[in-house]
């Protein structure tokens, strides 16, 4: 039936709402939703076609014809809105993974289709060139309040030698370090470490 | 800011008369107290306020400072006592602070601007001149970036008449607009508030009181300052 389609991308937009990562773009009922649309317009065209050789009298037909313009319109305009919100949901997420700093790789890249890639990478410097005009201060950094300036970490995967105002810290795997916090957010975020 | 300014009169010793300073001090104060008001306001309006691009940059500069002095006392850290490093200590835990309102704030409206950007840039100047040029470029750019892709995914190839975004017919309006009902906590700060009225009621707003209120019945009141949002 007319908008089923729709009502399953909608859904799908629901469920990955929760989701870590990214789920791959559903190209073929976006190309279904957009074909239906596409008929019910070329049904309006006709039924208007059909509408102009009688219209002083209206008889039952045209009441019926009536409604169907009228429910092809609602059905063409809710599709309409759950594409845009799919799309955007997608392109929120998008966002956020700029802003978090990730980098975006693998599964992730995979599950976009060309024109995301494309969004993700100008977002990208569009957020770059806005952060460049306040270069003092870390927009991208928690947005959590901060509380102690030291933290104590666990180092999980091995990180190299990191160089900070207090000196050079050697994150070998398993050990624990006493370190400021604003020097190690990255590598929290990055999964290197982890606050204890 | 405050705990750490004293700090940096201290440090920097300076010459000047003490009631100068005194009055410098309590001009930071004031700022930083605004500052604290400016973002509590940013994250509970529903709608986008005025950019308070002065009090951001002055912060800015001082949060300059202070990194100054830190770095300029970490070089010879090994050599002096411990009280400096205490000091050090209060000074970045203020910056952090500092850090996060601003980090915070900008956040917030820019969050604001990607939700409202239709109705701000279709609204009127007055809309948009609450953006700072910055937000302005983001705005318009992320507007653009976004009718790319919709246009490239499936808009281009709906019929014509579907192809709007900020289609306003058929009963739905696509321009999403700030909740001006929504209901917001404010404390009332000056003496001469006038009275709320709204449907034969009126709210008398004295001096230190707290109400709930709907957002666009005291838009006029925090306009001119005499209440502020908690």
């Amino acid at each position: 039936m007319y908008g089923d389609l729709a009502n399953k991308l909608i859904l799908e937009a629901k469920r990955s709402k929760n989701l870590e990562i990214l789920p791959l773009y559903k190209e073929e009922t976006i190309r279904s939703i957009v074909k239906e649309t596409k008929t019910l317009q070329n049904q309006l065209d006709n039924l208007d076609a059909g509408n102009n050789n009688n219209t002083l009298e209206s008889t039952q037909d045209d009441v019926n014809k009536n409604v169907q313009i009228f429910v092809n319109h609602l059905i063409m305009r809710r599709n309409k809105r759950v594409l845009l919100a799919y799309q955007r949901q997608r392109a929120d997420k998008l966002d956020k993974i700029t802003w978090d700093n990730v980098e975006p790789q693998g599964e992730l890249l995979e599950n976009l289709n060309f024109a995301e890639s494309e969004y993700l990478e100008k977002y990208n410097e569009l957020v770059t060139n806005y952060k460049n005009e306040i270069p003092d201060i870390d927009l991208s950094g928690s947005l959590d309040p901060p509380s102690d300036v030291f933290i104590d970490v666990r180092v999980l995967k091995d990180a190299g030698e990191i160089q900070t105002e207090y000196g050079v810290f050697n994150l070998t795997k398993d050990s624990q370090f006493f370190v400021r916090h604003s020097d190690v957010e990255r590598l929290i975020l990055q999964g290197y470490l982890k606050k204890l | 800011m405050e705990i750490g300014d004293i700090l940096k009169d201290l440090e920097r010793n300076v010459n000047d008369g003490r009631s100068s300073r005194f009055n410098l001090l309590e001009q930071k104060q004031q700022d930083f107290a605004k500052l604290n008001q400016t973002w509590i306001s940013e994250r509970t309006a529903p709608e986008l306020l005025p950019y308070q691009k002065e009090l951001v940059d002055s912060t800015l500069v001082r949060l300059r400072d202070q990194v100054e002095i830190i770095e300029i006392n970490s070089i010879e850290l090994e050599t002096t006592d411990a009280d400096i490093k205490l000091k050090l200590l209060i000074i970045e835990n203020e910056i952090e602070r500092i850090n996060f309102i601003i980090r915070s704030y900008l956040r917030c409206r820019l969050a604001k601007i990607d939700k409202f950007a239709a109705y701000i840039s279709y609204n009127s100047q007055t809309m948009i001149d609450r953006l700072s040029d910055g937000e302005i470029d983001y705005m318009t750019q992320h507007m653009k970036l976004l009718q790319e892709l919709y246009s490239k995914c499936f808009l281009q190839d709906l019929p014509d008449h579907l192809q709007l975004l900020d289609d306003t017919s058929g009963g739905i309006s696509m321009i999403t607009e700030p909740n001006f009902d929504k209901f917001v906590f404010i404390k009332v700060v000056t003496g001469d508030a006038k009275p709320v009225r709204f449907n034969d009621h009126e709210i008398v707003l004295e001096k230190d009181d707290i109400h709930t209120i709907q957002y666009k019945y005291i838009m006029k009141q925090l306009q001119q300052g005499d209440v502020v949002l908690i």
